[in-house]
């Protein structure tokens, strides 16, 4: 196997693992502060349940930009060949979109806690404490976006 | 009412004697009874301005406490106030006025109130502490005032039914005696007479005859 | 060894995120400022048990009243007894809640070595901290702990114990006491800037209300030594050079702006009416306006800190409530005292 190949399947582990573990601490955080609402009020489980599961998109969109250099090298048909350079730049893209999900999840767990803060104290305000962590989620999606655009440019 | 006495000189005499031991001693307690009465009025006076002072005190304390009180758990106030320092001591002593016995408390000793920390305790427990302390004194003092009032008030009552029996029993019943023994003694002195008279009389009559 | 792994910077200390999520939710169920000035509002005094049935219309209370047959106080401490219990179990084993929870038994232990000392039988004894009084008196006994005693309680109140040494004064004991636990409110609290800062200002406030306190008593420099409490930011030194200034004159030469507009509002209000205990009320508040701060955190044991200090001003607006209503103190004296609220 080239050492292109090798790059741009290591970018593809990267960029999923990378926002994984964003995604998981920030999924953490918010399961945790939600678990703290629900044992003193179970009633509001659904409307904490979005807010739980928001940070977990980064890992998601890290897995689809995992799977699109997948598809890219073809690696699970005829795999195509890939120069050194195009593979340093498939991971260079990868890795940095992968930063961006895990810090942008992390992040959006934080939010997702203080909005989950505000919903134990003022239930009437569910929408607006949904809407607080879709604000991080603008960038994540920024950054996959990006990520994929990139990608596109890179010719296999 | 007079009394059941033999009407003669001996009794006269000796009831004439105790008329006038009667009359002076009425004066004496009369003049006794208006010294107490005097005394009196002075301590219930005195005792008024006390009680007065006590209760201005007490109110300032309790209104200090009920500041405390507001905003601090009643054990942690139990708990600054039931630790004094020193104890309290009193000592009993008896005086005398106008030969009658009346005791008085004296405070020898106040215990020290002030042994807890500044640091958990309302500011304002200090204030009502002191003048608490400042009040037992007082207190002590209006107890004694007090208890002189109500001995004094027992022995005006005792002066005035003495003065009153003087007065209104002892002494109209003696001069009543006196007055029947002299009369008795009067008639007895006119039957005599008429005796002597009646004697001389007869006498006349056998001489003439 | 605990304390070093707490987070430098505060609020940001992610373990105690289920605690936090369970304190936001708690925070709504406390006491509105509405429902207390509604109670505040009603026009009737109450009696002993009318106090009761109101304090029933509150839903933890209730549960409160409901498990015994209790007074207000009772209820009130019971309420307290369950705060400090849950947070204690929320924080992990943080020395920072426990140092909160240790007010109660160092109350305990001054209470009862006050009470040997002079042979009387022990009054006032709280149940909100860790050892029960029947425990805490075995303590003084045996000089031991029995197991399952937390190492940090049992340590800090031998440490105490150690400084009360044979034949002390009754007027010292409680200052030795409070010293040591304010030494060790310090420095467990001395874990991040923002709680540092809770703690030293709480010792500045005393401080200076001592200070004033043996003003207004005239009471001697002596005693000034023994109840200023180490750890504050004013210097001792500041406070024995202006022993026996009036209080008007030394207001203006405390360096710290905020404090200094305490004291001016206090000596305003003391100037009135002659209380001190608008000055208590002003510190309690200036403190529960210092930890609204922690309300904002969402990470970290700033907000359990603020909730427990929003339980203790709870319980301490009810009873100023209660008491003024059942013994009919004027409005305006019960509404002057009543702690502002964090809730």
């Amino acid at each position: 196997m080239e050492l292109g190949l090798i790059l741009a399947i290591a970018g593809a582990i990267a960029v999923t693992t990378i926002s994984g573990i964003g995604s998981a601490i920030g999924v953490g955080l918010a399961g945790q502060a939600a678990a703290g609402v629900l044992s003193e009020d179970p009633e509001k489980f659904g409307r904490l349940v979005p807010l739980i599961g928001i940070p977990g998109t980064q890992g998601f969109y890290g897995f689809v930009l995992g799977f699109l250099v997948i598809i890219k090298v073809n690696l699970l048909g005829a795999i195509k060949s890939v120069t050194v350079s195009q593979g340093w730049q498939i991971f260079a893209i990868t890795f940095i979109v992968g930063f961006v999900e895990c810090i942008s999840a992390i992040h959006q767990g934080k939010v997702a806690v203080a909005s989950i803060g505000m919903l134990a104290k003022r239930p009437e305000e569910t929408g607006k404490a949904i809407v607080l962590p879709v604000f991080v989620e603008i960038y994540a999606v920024i950054g996959l976006v990006a990520g994929f655009l990139l990608l596109q440019g890179v010719k296999v | 009412m007079k009394l059941n006495v033999n009407p003669n000189r001996m009794e006269l005499l000796k009831l004439k004697k105790r008329l006038a031991l009667a009359r002076r001693g009425h004066k004496l307690l009369q003049d006794k009874q208006e010294q107490l009465m005097r005394n009196f009025l002075q301590f219930v006076g005195r005792a008024r301005e006390l009680r007065k002072q006590v209760q201005d005190k007490l109110d300032q304390a309790l209104r200090k406490f009920d500041l405390c009180r507001l905003v601090t758990p009643e054990k942690f106030l139990a708990a600054a106030l039931s630790y004094p320092k020193g104890q309290l001591k009193l000592k009993v002593q008896v005086s005398r006025l106008l030969n009658v016995r009346i005791p008085r408390l004296e405070l020898e000793e106040q215990p020290d109130p002030f042994t807890y920390g500044f640091a958990q305790t309302p500011s304002d427990l200090d204030a009502s502490l002191k003048i608490l302390s400042e009040t037992l004194p007082l207190m002590i003092e209006l107890v004694n005032v007090e208890k002189t009032i109500v001995i004094l008030s027992e022995e005006i009552e005792k002066t005035r039914r003495r003065v009153n029996a003087l007065e209104f029993v002892f002494i109209p019943n003696i001069a009543e005696t006196i007055k029947y023994i002299e009369t008795k003694l009067a008639e007895l002195e006119r039957s005599n007479i008429n005796r002597l008279m009646r004697v001389k009389e007869i006498m006349l009559e056998a001489e003439a005859r | 060894m605990k304390e070093k792994r707490e987070a430098k910077r505060p609020g940001t200390d992610t373990r105690y995120t289920y605690a936090v999520g369970r304190i936001k939710a708690l925070e709504a169920r406390l006491i509105s400022p509405g429902d207390m000035e509604r109670l505040l509002d009603e026009e009737t005094p109450l009696r002993s048990g009318e106090s009761l049935r109101a304090l029933g219309e509150f839903p933890d209370y209730s549960e409160s009243i409901a498990a015994g047959d209790r007074g207000v106080e009772e209820v009130l401490e019971e309420q307290l007894r369950l705060a400090y219990g849950l947070l204690c179990q929320l924080s992990l084993g943080s020395n920072v809640i426990k140092v909160l929870r240790l007010r109660y038994d160092f109350h305990n232990l001054k209470t009862l070595l006050k009470a040997r000392l002079l042979g009387l039988e022990p009054q006032g004894l709280s149940r909100v901290g860790f050892l029960s009084p029947e425990q805490m008196n075995r303590v003084l006994d045996e000089k031991t702990f029995e197991g399952g005693v937390d190492p940090f309680v049992a340590e800090t109140i031998l440490l105490a114990l150690g400084r009360v040494t044979e034949g002390v004064a009754l007027d010292t004991i409680e200052a030795i006491v409070d010293e040591c636990y304010y030494e060790t409110l310090a420095r467990v609290l001395g874990v991040n800037p923002f709680l540092k800062e809770y703690a030293r200002k709480t010792i500045d406030l005393i401080n200076l209300r001592t200070f004033w306190r043996l003003q207004v008593m005239g009471w001697t420099e002596e005693r000034l030594a023994e109840g200023l409490l180490p750890g504050g930011s004013i210097e001792e030194a500041f406070f024995r050079a202006n022993f026996g200034t009036p209080m008007a004159d030394v207001a203006p030469k405390v360096r710290d702006d905020s404090y200094r507009k305490l004291l001016k509002d206090a000596l305003h209000a003391f100037q009135a009416k002659n209380d001190l205990s608008v000055l208590d009320k002003l510190m309690d508040d200036y403190l529960i306006e210092f930890l609204r701060k922690a309300k904002s955190y969402c990470f970290g044991l700033e907000p359990l800190v603020g909730y427990i200090a929003a339980k203790e001003n709870e319980v301490t607006r009810l009873r100023t409530i209660l008491y003024g209503k059942e013994r009919s103190l004027p409005m305006e004296t019960v509404r002057e005292l009543l702690r502002s609220s964090y809730a």
